[in-house]
């Protein structure tokens, strides 16, 4: 089993946690748009890939390993379903706020700057 | 729920989703199914949203989700439409056009070939599953292989959706596998004017689940495989 070894989420975050998956879950999948993350997976063994990205992903991946661990304390042994809804959750609260520019480099904010 | 197939354990899963994800090897979807017109102006107003951060995925730059060289300062943003509705064409291509998206339609290649008088009676038994309301009655529900060529024609990406919205096992014997995958490729090929490199199973299985139909999915042509929790470059 995979440990993760970060601090565990207080009971009542956890709780929280699950009654988003749960809500989220209850969704009308087959006429809404459902944000997702996918991870890309070279099997050719191609070159391998450079290093890329804003540290998105990287967050993305702690809050995911952070995620499993607080789901465990309540299913150890979690299931595809469960990495499916853990993502889910995650893709619904930070897809949009990871996207978002760095301050420094959005131009709405730093009209002077940028004309 | 309750359907998804993994090839190995849920922690080697989870362990592969963070190294992918710290590595920054990650594609942005929002994935739909049916459009329906009800619903014109939640589409529109997410769309003007995701304009502001996304930058739209395209063929040209479909690549970089793995090579890490993606050269936009926003973020891709890839709309999957799953199924082929008509809908997809009347409602939500206007507004993916708007605002400069590309949508990637990923088709089950019997279906638009089905009658429009059977169409709701084979998504029925697929697991087509129609809007609440039905826009269309007595009309068929499903785009045409005209309306697909033009969109194709248009930029938007066409994804291999199995022949007949098959879910894939480890057992599905080799005739089947065949039917599901080199049937629909060409089918597809017909349909689009060219072959089509994306291919993703009912329920998402990924490469490993059946390695028959790996070989197969190669074999057939196809580069990339979507799945529940990634997208696989296999050839």
């Amino acid at each position: 089993m995979i440990n993760f070894n970060l601090p565990p989420l207080p009971e009542e975050e956890v709780d929280a946690r699950l009654a988003d998956m749960e809500r989220l879950g209850q969704r009308d999948y087959k006429e809404i748009g459902v944000p997702m993350f996918l991870v890309a997976e070279d099997l050719t063994g191609g070159a391998q890939p450079r290093a890329a990205g804003d540290g998105s992903g990287r967050i993305l991946a702690m809050l995911l390993a952070e995620g499993a661990q607080a789901l465990r304390t309540r299913r150890p042994e979690l299931d595809a379903d469960d990495i499916a809804r853990l993502i889910e959750a995650l893709a619904d609260r930070h897809f949009l706020s990871l996207a978002a520019p760095a301050f420094s480099r959005a131009t709405e904010l730093h009209p002077e700057t940028a004309a | 729920m309750g359907e998804l197939l993994l090839p190995g354990s849920s922690d080697e899963m989870l362990a592969a989703l963070v190294r992918g994800l710290s590595a920054g090897r990650m594609l942005r979807v929002v994935n739909f199914h049916a459009t329906p017109s009800y619903r014109r102006e939640e589409y529109r107003r997410q769309f003007e949203a995701y304009a502001r951060l996304f930058a739209p995925i395209t063929w040209e730059n479909f690549d970089s989700a793995f090579d890490g060289t993606w050269a936009d300062p926003r973020p891709g943003l890839m709309p999957v439409l799953f199924e082929g509705f008509r809908d997809n064409v009347d409602v939500m291509l206007p507004i993916l056009e708007e605002f400069g998206f590309k949508g990637w339609f990923f088709v089950p290649s019997a279906f638009p070939a089905v009658v429009p008088d059977v169409q709701r009676s084979y998504a029925k038994a697929h697991k087509l599953h129609l809007p609440s309301r039905d826009e269309y009655p007595g009309e068929r529900v499903v785009m045409t292989w005209d309306e697909a060529r033009d969109l194709a024609t248009r930029g938007h990406g066409f994804a291999c959706h199995s022949r007949s919205h098959f879910e894939l096992t480890p057992g599905t014997p080799d005739h089947v596998l065949w039917d599901e995958i080199h049937t629909a490729a060409n089918e597809m090929r017909s349909g689009i004017g060219w072959p089509v490199e994306i291919f993703c199973w009912l329920h998402g299985a990924e490469a490993g689940v059946n390695p028959r139909a790996d070989a197969m999915l190669k074999e057939a042509g196809f580069r990339y495989l979507f799945s529940n929790f990634k997208v696989q470059r296999l050839a």
